[in-house]
Parts: C-alpha cells; sequence; structure tokens
C-alpha cells in the first residue's frame, strides 16, 4: 500500500470543505464516513480496518482537486469506489496472522468480571435494571418476553432493544477502561 | 426488526428493506452481491442503519457465548467475524457479561421484576393521606438502616470469592461414596458446580437443580474444563440461590445439530452455617 503521502492540515481542510460548507458539519461527516468505512472493511474480514479506512480517505483527499472538477453526487459514493480499490489491494497483500479467541479460563477473566461488577455499579440506577433484566431474557433466549419488559418500561420493543444496546456499549467502554487501569 | 433504507439523493422512503437476518448473514460474511454492495454504500449515509449494524453485532456475540448459532454460523463466526482486537473486546466483554448474568438471575419473568416506577406513575408528594404518609417515611427510614447494615455487613466480609464443588454423577467427589453436604464459606458469593461426564461432546449443556423449596431451571453453559484427564461442565450460581438444602441437579446436552439429550443425574446438599 502506498503511504507515503501524508494528509497535511491543508489538506484535510479542503476536504473538510468538499464534505460540507460549515466546518462542524463538515467534521461530523468526516467522523461518520471514517466511523463506517472501518465498519465495512471490518465486516468484509480485514485485520487492519482503521489502517484501510485511512488510507482510502488519503487517497480521495489527495485527488480532490480532480474530483471537484467533474464529480458530482453523494461524496460516500466516491469514498466507497476507493474503498473497494484498497480493499482489493489489501487481498492481493499477505495476510497478517488470525486474531486469537481469549482463553476462557484464564486469570483474566476474574479481573473482567470485577471490572463489569464495577461498571454496573457505575451505571443509573434504571440504566443498570433495564440492561440487566433485557439481556437476562436475551441469555435466556425468552425472546417473548421482551415485550412483556417493554411494556413495563413503556417502551416499544424497538426502542428498548436500541437502549439496551446504548447501555452495553457504555458498559463495554467502561470496562475497558478499567481493565487498562488492573492488567 | 426491519429497517426501511432511505434513498441517499431523493430523500424519499423506498421499498428494498433490510432485516436482521440480512445484517446477520452480512456479519458473517455471507451476503451475495448485489445486495451486499447496496447494504455497504447504505451504512455510509445511513446512521440508522449503521446502529442496527452494531446491534446485530452484539446479538451474534451473545448468540455465540450462549452457543446458539449452528455449527455453519460458529465456523463463519470464528473464522470471519473475530478478525480485529475490537471484536475480541466485544466477545471478552460478552463473555463477562454471559457470566455475570449466570450468577445474578434472579428473575424468572419480567412480570417478576420489580420495575421501578417512574417519576410520573407514582409521587410521594401525590400521596395525600397523612397516615399513609408516614407510613412511607417509617419504611424508607427501616429501608435506609437496611441499606447502611447490608453496607457496613458487605464490606465487613471483604472480596467475593468463588466455592467450587466437584460432582460425579450421583454424589459429591469430596464425600467419597456417601452423600456429602457442603459448607459454603461465609465470603462465597459464587457456587461454581463441575459436573463430571464422560466426554463433552455437546455445544452447550443445561442444569436443572432441584430441591423441595428450592428450583433453578435453564442454567445454561458452555464452559467445560479438562484437569488431569477429568472432564467437567461448569455451571456458576450466585450462593444466595442456593439456600442450606438437599439438591438433585439434572444435567443434559444440546449438540451442533440441536438434538438435546439427557446426560445425568448428580446429587448434593448444602449445610447449614
Amino acid at each position: 500500500m502506498n503511504k507515503s503521502w501524508v494528509l497535511s492540515q491543508e489538506a484535510f481542510d479542503a476536504l473538510l470543505d468538499w464534505l460540507a460548507p460549515e466546518r462542524e458539519q463538515a467534521g461530523q461527516r468526516y467522523e461518520e464516513i471514517r466511523a463506517r468505512l472501518i465498519k465495512i472493511f471490518t465486516c468484509r474480514g480485514c485485520h487492519e480496518p482503521e489502517d484501510l479506512a485511512d488510507e482510502t480517505i488519503n487517497r480521495v483527499t489527495k485527488r480532490l482537486n480532480e474530483i471537484r472538477g467533474y464529480f458530482k453526487g453523494d461524496h460516500a459514493k466516491y469514498f466507497y469506489g476507493v474503498a473497494n480499490k484498497v480493499h482489493l489491494e489489501y487481498l492481493r497483500r499477505k495476510q497478517p496472522p488470525d486474531v486469537m479467541l481469549p482463553d476462557v479460563e484464564s486469570d483474566r477473566l476474574e479481573v473482567e468480571f470485577k471490572c463489569l461488577e464495577y461498571c454496573l455499579d457505575s451505571l443509573t440506577a434504571d440504566n443498570r435494571h433495564l440492561v440487566l433484566q433485557y439481556y437476562q431474557l436475551e441469555r435466556k433466549a425468552r425472546i417473548d418476553q421482551r415485550k412483556v419488559l417493554a411494556k413495563e418500561l413503556g417502551l416499544n420493543r424497538n426502542v428498548l432493544r436500541i437502549r439496551a444496546h446504548r447501555i452495553r456499549a457504555t458498559l463495554q467502554q467502561c470496562m475497558q477502561e478499567c481493565l487498562e487501569r488492573n492488567v | 426488526m426491519v429497517i426501511i433504507i432511505r434513498s441517499s439523493e431523493k430523500g424519499d422512503r423506498i421499498l428494498r428493506t433490510i432485516g436482521n437476518e440480512t445484517i446477520k448473514t452480512y456479519l458473517l460474511g455471507n451476503l451475495e452481491e448485489p445486495s451486499k454492495t447496496q447494504l455497504e454504500e447504505r451504512l455510509l449515509n445511513d446512521a440508522e442503519l449503521f446502529e442496527e449494524v452494531l446491534v446485530v453485532e452484539d446479538e451474534l456475540v451473545d448468540q455465540y457465548i450462549a452457543g446458539r448459532l449452528s455449527s455453519d454460523d460458529k465456523a463463519r463466526f470464528e473464522a470471519h467475524f473475530v478478525v480485529t482486537p475490537d471484536r475480541v473486546r466485544k466477545i471478552q466483554f460478552g463473555r463477562a457479561f454471559y457470566k455475570y448474568l449466570e450468577q445474578n438471575d434472579t428473575a424468572e419473568t419480567p412480570g417478576a421484576v420489580q420495575v421501578k416506577p417512574s417519576r410520573s406513575q407514582f409521587s410521594f408528594w401525590q400521596v395525600r393521606r397523612p397516615l399513609i404518609a408516614f407510613s412511607l417515611v417509617a419504611v424508607a427510614g427501616f429501608a435506609i438502616l437496611a441499606v447502611y447494615w447490608a453496607t457496613l455487613h458487605k464490606e465487613s466480609s471483604g472480596s467475593r470469592r468463588t466455592h467450587v464443588i466437584t460432582l460425579a454423577a450421583g454424589v459429591t467427589r469430596s464425600s467419597g461414596a456417601g452423600f456429602h453436604r457442603e459448607t459454603i464459606p461465609t465470603d462465597a458469593s459464587t457456587i461454581e458446580l463441575r459436573l463430571v461426564v464422560a466426554e463433552i461432546r455437546y455445544r452447550t449443556y443445561k442444569a436443572d437443580i432441584q430441591s423441595e423449596t428450592t428450583r433453578i431451571t435453564d442454567l445454561m453453559s458452555s464452559r467445560t474444563r479438562e484437569e488431569n484427564g477429568e472432564k467437567t461442565v461448569v455451571f456458576s450460581v450466585a450462593t444466595g440461590s442456593l439456600p442450606p438444602d438437599d439438591y438433585q441437579v439434572k444435567l443434559s446436552g444440546t449438540d451442533d445439530a440441536g438434538q438435546t439429550e439427557f446426560i445425568d443425574s448428580y446429587a448434593f446438599g448444602i449445610a447449614k452455617r
């Protein structure tokens, strides 16, 4: 992969100008596109999704003067086309070794468990209640009973599902930070 | 959950939909063209779809940990899904969370869950009868004292510990030939039941634990151990869930084809402290 070209501040500013007229809106759009490119590369089984997303953005930025002249339409589609080329090049290269699943019986599991308890305690009582009840039902594969839980909490089923996921994401982030402090 | 995809150019709703199963197929690397390209193009523009992908990712991790993926999906998951440290962290979190839920399983159904009333449903200041209000204050006072006492007690009892009981079919391992009642240390928060099996050949295991007064059903686990040639299936139970009593455990296993078979029965007792 050609990584000799480096994204300068000037080039980055030009990219933001292209993405949206307002700087704040452009910055947000940049973050969205980068996060979603990372997700796409991850879902394609790539081991270095962040590097591939950055390479995609760099290539688009490098050709911005040229692109502005002829490309009209959805910016994301242009990024997507470049991402496909970057992906093809990735496939031709030697693949890094597979990521190993963590050992279930490792001592780390005990630390993870303690961190999780700490993070659950740091949630509000309502959020802790919601996330524990929701995933307890998922663990037991009692999908139909989530409807009852949603009704009890005054939410529709999908709002409950999304809310549980967001609390879970907060928990996971908290646990990661706790593990970095303790392992 | 079905997401209706909005056209990025016209802003109107289009007819094609993307369901959870399609996203799951995509995440496992099995979605064929042109559906894959259509999904990815829209993923770049649709925040709702992006969040849905994150939700289905978590659900897939949970299904993997619970042993609920088919053998094909399990193989795809291990080969295609676990590709980055970020995904490994998701699995690590999922395992810890699953374990926590196993050990803290107190609610059988949502109806049994004590849902805290929201401010709009119930407000102390809306109580108009002084006697009821006074009673509530008294109850609240006792509750605060109880919580305070429990906190002190918890702090004095030190850190949480796991007490392991290994069970051979029929009797407890530590008992030799006869039936034995285990004395659980006061500082143990979790009892880890290790059920000895002849071979580990099932994808998931289920234990039903029963005494005259207590019943824990559908305790699921995919945790197994092999130590000095002895194979065990491991279940974790909160100490409070097993009060002093004599228990029988029925173990069954579910294979890759989804067939569930009874494996064996085990017996043990929890002695009064």
